[in-house]
């Protein structure tokens, strides 16, 4: 179906077309929200937000960009505020261990100890690390380089910039990957 | 060594297998669909009464400063017409 018809008949809320929409895009975005959280659940959480998201706003959309490009964004932004929600809490919980307040809490309501924490595998856990401390523009720009599908050509429409544009932040996220990863081996 | 535990690490990043919805994917996604339906129609409602509180507050202010100037300027006007009265030894009565 053409996109600008697929989105007058989204617009006009017929549902048939939302769900087949949602067939055609479902699994690459829950691959791409994936990407970014490395979390299972995690992901298809926020794919089911993308998805409620597109369907409460297809109105706002203006088809200046293919349809797909449009999902893309929206599960890019919905990754990142993912991710700095995860940071401010990771930043209030090391906060909270300085003080001892979990310690404090169980001992108020008669737990044991907390266990060490989950850990995932090692190297998804050092390259979320690295990847963390990249500037938002090169995690997108690398990340979605790995998902397979995405051209440099498409990145560079979902993040509003040009190829070339694209092109550097790769390479710069690339060389900021591996030296922070050889810090990190070093420690 | 180090330059190819990190290739080795980068590589394994890049083999990520793809992960396939789980079962009760769309059901997850119906339930949140339906409450952001209801919140954004409650938001609505919600911004709609505020909307007509303000309307209402604002024309009680407006009709309830007219009058008063209304009684004002009839109240000065007699004060005036009462003094220049005076001064030209008009009688009241």
């Amino acid at each position: 179906m053409i996109d600008s018809n697929l989105v007058q008949k989204l617009k006009s809320g017929d549902k048939t077309v939302f769900n087949e929409l949602m067939v055609q895009y479902k699994s690459n975005v829950i691959n791409t929200c994936y990407r970014f959280l490395l979390d299972k659940e995690d992901a298809e959480d926020i794919s089911q937000d993308v998805f409620v998201e597109v369907y409460l706003s297809i109105h706002s959309f203006r088809g200046e960009s293919k349809i797909s490009t449009w999902i893309y964004r929206i599960t890019v932004t919905k990754c990142l505020d993912e991710i700095k929600k995860r940071n401010r809490k990771k930043r209030i919980s090391s906060f909270g261990k300085l003080l001892h307040l979990d310690d404090v809490a169980n001992w108020i309501i008669g737990g044991k100890q907390p266990d060490a924490d989950l850990e995932t595998s090692d190297t998804i856990s050092s390259i979320n690390k690295v990847l963390n401390q990249l500037p938002d523009n090169q995690r997108i720009a690398f990340t979605l380089s790995k998902i397979d599908g995405f051209t440099n050509q498409e990145i560079s429409e979902i993040m509003k910039t040009t190829t070339i544009a694209v092109e550097s932040l790769i390479y710069r996220a690339k060389k900021k990957v591996t030296s922070d990863l050889s810090i990190i081996l070093k420690k | 060594m180090k330059t190819a535990t990190i290739n080795k690490l980068i590589q394994e990043f890049d083999a990520i297998e793809r992960i396939a919805p789980s079962e009760n994917w769309d059901i997850a996604f119906q339930k949140k669909l339906n409450k952001s339906r209801m919140t954004k129609s409650n938001n609505v409602t919600k911004f709609n009464a505020l909307m007509l509180l303000l309307l209402s507050v604002n024309i009680a202010f407006i009709w309830n400063a007219s009058k008063t100037e209304n009684t004002k300027s009839v109240d000065s006007r007699n004060e005036t017409f009462k003094i220049i009265s005076e001064e030209l030894l008009i009688p009241n009565n």
